[in-house]
């Protein structure tokens, strides 16, 4: 028979229960507390690594970058093997990717490209160029080349001058606007005479002549690089370059969330441009072209040249 | 029988400590870009002393935990590592 003394438990006993289960209690908060913040990084990067893989909108961040750089930017190319991507938590990407011209047989870097886009949407972007900028000026419509139509401005009317100052034994970057629109073979064959390489074709869309397309917004010249291939990875086919540009033009037209988050204010037109495309097919108003200076100061004497810009300059790298 | 007690909470606890270890490696490698480590020995060994946790009712929940922790960190390198692969690659 248990006494009244037997049926309590003393009080230092009680207390080293008490201070037992104190104790354990801190220490599972300790663990829950530690548990929770480490799993918040974690949880939000694989959120993030699943956001940008559900319908490919990692890559197609990458392919919209390139292509946008290949049809838009005359003899500027994003190298497509260096393009670095890091996810950060909460639906950040930073993406970042060196910039390639071409001038005379060599491919220089040019400058580099940085992206940041935040929360999935939120673009932050920075491009510095180690050349000069590509003519674009957005207010007064000024590209570096002019349409055929259009009176020749004061900037690509002195470009013969201009190359007639630059020493021999180097090699120059031209961007020459032409009298009319032609076919890609005619351009070629007006060409084929002097020792010099086309880079890229700037093609008439029928939105050169304003430089506007029909919701009032400005666009950008457009075009393709003469040695077009596809970026790796991607699901384009095409291998001829003027029906990959047509390819790349569409899947633009497919892409135009992240292409307006790219572009910005300038409209790529894409869907205007291609009906008149694919109704007129593709014509040639304006090339970049590189080369020996002096083969180019005799080209642009050729009547078919209505204006020239002068682009980059290098030391003699011609080996064709 | 208490020694036996003692036994299973102690090795639920641990699996609850190592699995804080990884998940610990995997925020530093996450805030320092560094490649994760595929090599899986130290989440192998949460999750076994996870499981010798779960024999004993007193410590089932944390071994539980623990596993839990530790299959978490698997599940994340080896999700992210796939469809790293799947983005932009290079060989």
């Amino acid at each position: 028979m248990k006494t009244e003394n037997d049926s309590y438990i003393n009080n230092d006993k009680q207390n080293k229960i008490i201070m037992s289960a104190k104790r354990k209690a801190r220490w599972n908060t300790i663990l829950l507390m530690l548990s929770i913040i480490f799993l918040i990084l974690p949880f939000g990067y694989l959120s993030t690594v699943i956001y940008y893989k559900v319908n490919d909108r990692a890559n197609n961040e990458i392919f919209v970058l390139e292509t946008i750089y290949s049809l838009t930017e005359p003899n500027l190319q994003v190298d497509d093997t260096q393009i670095e991507l890091e996810f950060t938590p909460f639906f950040g990407l930073h993406l970042s990717a060196p910039l390639y011209k071409e001038i005379g047989s060599e491919t220089l870097k040019a400058g580099s490209y940085d992206s940041n886009l935040s929360l999935g949407f939120k673009r932050n972007e920075s491009v510095n160029l180690t050349v000069k900028e590509n003519t674009m000026n957005l207010r007064d419509r000024e590209f570096s080349f002019i349409y055929p139509n259009q009176d020749i401005p004061s900037r690509l009317m002195n470009g013969l001058d201009k190359l007639n100052e630059i020493p021999e034994g180097t090699v120059t970057e031209a961007f020459l606007s032409l009298d009319k629109s032609y076919a890609p073979k005619e351009v070629e064959s007006l060409l084929s005479d002097y020792d010099i390489k086309i880079v890229w074709n700037a093609v008439d869309t029928g939105l050169e002549d304003e430089m506007i397309d029909k919701d009032g917004s400005v666009v950008t010249p457009i075009g393709y690089p003469e040695e077009n291939t596809a970026p790796s990875n991607s699901s384009f086919t095409e291998e001829d370059n003027k029906d990959l540009f047509v390819e790349q033009l569409n899947y633009l037209d497919t892409q135009k969330k992240i292409t307006t988050s790219i572009m910005g204010e300038v409209s790529i037109a894409s869907k205007e441009r291609l009906d008149y495309i694919n109704q007129n097919g593709i014509k040639i108003y304006g090339v970049v072209i590189t080369g020996p200076t002096k083969e180019i100061q005799e080209l642009g004497t050729q009547e078919e040249i209505r204006g020239i810009h002068i682009g980059e300059v290098e030391f003699w790298n011609w080996n064709r | 029988m208490k020694i036996t007690y003692k036994y299973f909470y102690t090795a639920s606890y641990l699996s609850i400590i190592v699995g804080l270890i990884s998940l610990l490696l995997l925020n530093i490698n996450l805030l320092f870009q560094t490649m994760f480590s595929i090599n899986f020995s130290l989440q192998g060994l949460g999750i076994l002393l996870g499981i010798i946790g779960l024999f004993n009712s007193h410590s089932r929940t944390p071994g539980v935990w623990g596993i839990v922790l530790n299959i978490f960190s698997v599940i994340f390198i080896i999700v992210v590592t796939f469809i790293s692969l799947t983005i932009n690659y290079q060989p």
